[in-house]
């Protein structure tokens, strides 16, 4: 979440940054997740191919593959793919640049840092990682899409208001 | 002696009496119990000073005892989760019966909870309250994804069981919600509040399923008022309140809810394909009475799922509102009471008709009753809902529940009066019929299409 005071007293507040929607086709999943930033990105290329790419918080160690492990060829050893960074600039617009400059661990003066700012103050370099951590992650991501519906009495759902 | 806002908008001083208490209670989960102070035993042990003469009064104090000796075992935890819930279900009591006093409506009387509800498998319950007993431990500001990603597992079968439904959509609300705040900076970050009263909750919840009040047959013209819409992430719930006309009875205020797990990308219109077609919206959006033959009603107003309904004839909700909703109202409600252990003052929801609200020129959300200001709960406002803000910020008149927290009773609105001239109420979710109909949901097409393409090797 973002620097916005909390209010600690109250019992239903409003989420101080909410997600806005991103472009789902070329981002299929994006998330903020144990200690990386990581998702699912559409081949701009061919309809078959997804690929995995992630972005280390701190180290800033990326790599990006496809579904089947095989590196993406736009890597190189001294900047990311251009998945990575079609991944980051979606995550910026569903958490807004200052939450994901926050969870990278990138610190910036900027109000609202793009991903070239964010990216600029990150080390790291090409780490091989395998994919399919990220791949069941997105699967369960769209398991809830299959839980039973709930009918009746749910006084718990009055506590949540964010989107 | 005529009634006024002003009155009626007080805080019971009992209750801000008891605010004190509950402040130093859940600082305790800052420090975590693991490490607690001097003047955190001290908060506890007033606390078990206030509930001394009660039936939690002796267990309360050996745990708090046991605590001290550094023995944390779950039991005592349940234990604090109890008193913590006791507190705060007599505040909602003390709040309801004020303003039913003060708006002269008679408290509906309500039976206690006696229907053995099903209940979860033993192992998933247990595993969440040594979760949420380890929470307690460490405290707030001090948890890492370490502290989240064992309990997992138990999260994703409790999402499975259907007997644990409410305490699932809790904890996934909940789990999603300590997990965005992650990496926690200070303690300042920590909504401490509302993560203790959601702590409580699912501790509450996972103790056991609780009993539900016996149900009683129902029939009569159901006239709806507008939607309440409560979501997080990966969960959306909606509740059609209204005026229920039983044939030789004074109307009642109830409700029907249905809840549904989503993705976080669903946040607009689309959300409503998620749910099947719902008569009560559907009589919302044509301005008719819902005339329900055959359903079944808890003592809170709850009415249960698939009732025998039919779309009835044309209402005419202001007149209603005016008669049943007013400040002095011809024919006031009657108030409703939630289940016992579900009493909270989150779960107020007082329906009540402004007319005349005014505003001060710098601060449009803050509505003016005759002179006192009623703030208006913002976040209580779904995007689902259709109202837009810049009409909540001017209009006059409206129907909605009065809300309380922290600071005080705040105004959710159900419907407003765009247009003085035609005098005709806009609904909260009065679109939502047509929206559950609209065609199929591009966002999840698109999910499901690329997932089959990571399948596919």
């Amino acid at each position: 979440m973002s620097t916005s005071p909390i209010s600690p007293l109250r019992s239903v507040i409003q989420r101080p940054d909410q997600p806005r929607p991103r472009n789902v086709k070329k981002v299929p999943y994006v998330e903020l997740y144990s200690g990386r930033l990581q998702g699912v990105v559409s081949s701009g290329s061919d309809i078959e191919r997804v690929y995995v790419s992630f972005v280390e918080a701190n180290t800033g160690n990326f790599y990006c593959s496809t579904n089947n492990n095989r590196p993406c060829s736009g890597l190189n050893h001294w900047g990311p793919c251009k998945h990575i960074e079609e991944m980051a600039e979606q995550a910026i617009v569903q958490y807004g640049g200052l939450e994901v400059a926050r969870y990278l661990g990138a610190k910036l003066d900027s109000e609202h840092p793009n991903w070239w700012e964010i990216r600029s103050v990150l080390p790291g370099s090409q780490t091989r990682t395998p994919a399919a951590e990220v791949f069941s992650r997105f699967l369960s991501y769209l398991r809830f899409l299959e839980l039973p519906r709930h009918d009746g009495p749910a006084p718990e759902m009055t506590w949540f208001t964010s989107r | 002696m005529t009634t006024t806002w002003k009155d009626i908008l007080e805080i019971p001083p009992a209750v801000q009496h008891s605010q004190a208490l509950l402040d130093g209670f859940d600082r305790c989960f800052l420090v975590g119990f693991g490490r607690l102070g001097e003047e955190h035993l001290d908060t506890l042990h007033s606390l078990s000073r206030v509930f001394g003469p009660t039936p939690l009064g002796e267990a309360f104090a050996h745990s708090l005892e046991a605590i001290e000796r550094s023995e944390f075992s779950e039991t005592h935890f349940q234990r604090l989760a109890a008193a913590r819930a006791a507190l705060q279900g007599a505040q909602h009591d003390a709040l309801l019966a004020q303003l039913s006093q003060d708006l002269g409506r008679p408290l509906h009387p309500s039976s206690l909870p006696q229907a053995e509800a099903p209940q979860a498998p033993t192992g998933l319950t247990e595993g969440t309250r040594q979760w949420l007993t380890e929470l307690a431990l460490a405290g707030f500001p001090q948890l890492t994804r370490q502290s989240l990603d064992p309990y997992l597992n138990t999260l994703e079968q409790l999402q499975q069981d259907p007997s644990s439904a409410r305490l699932a959509l809790l904890l996934t609300g909940f789990l999603e919600e300590i997990s965005a705040a992650l990496p926690i900076a200070s303690p300042q970050m920590v909504p401490l509040r509302r993560w203790v009263d959601l702590w409580t909750r699912a501790m509450l919840l996972a103790i056991r399923t609780p009993s539900t009040q016996t149900a009683t047959p129902v029939q009569g013209s159901f006239f709806p008022m507008g939607v309440d819409i409560h979501h997080h992430p990966f969960a959306v719930s909606y509740t059609v309140h209204g005026l229920l006309q039983e044939k030789d009875a004074s109307p009642r205020w109830i409700k029907t809810t249905h809840t549904s797990y989503k993705v976080d990308l669903l946040q607009d219109a689309e959300t409503w394909q998620l749910f099947e077609t719902d008569p009560f919206l559907e009589a919302l959006n044509a301005g008719k009475s819902a005339e329900i033959k055959q359903g079944q009603i808890l003592d809170s107003g709850e009415l249960l799922p698939h009732p025998d309904v039919q779309l009835g004839k044309p209402y005419d909700a202001l007149a209603l509102a005016k008669t049943h909703l007013a400040l002095e109202a011809e024919k006031p409600v009657a108030s409703l009471s939630p289940s016992p252990i579900d009493r909270h003052p989150v779960q107020l929801a007082f329906p009540v008709w402004l007319e005349g609200v005014t505003r001060k020129e710098d601060d449009a959300s803050s509505l003016q009753l005759d002179g006192t200001p009623l703030r208006l709960a913002e976040e209580r406002i779904s995007l689902l809902s259709g109202l837009e803000q810049t009409d909540l910020q001017k209009v006059p008149s409206m129907i909605g529940l009065l809300r309380y927290d922290q600071d005080g009773y705040a105004f959710q609105p159900l419907a407003l009066i765009k247009d003085a001239k035609k005098g005709k109420l806009i609904f909260a979710g009065q679109e939502a019929s047509k929206q559950a109909a609209a065609k199929k949901s591009k966002v999840l097409e698109i999910l499901k299409e690329r997932s089959t393409r990571l399948l596919r090797k």
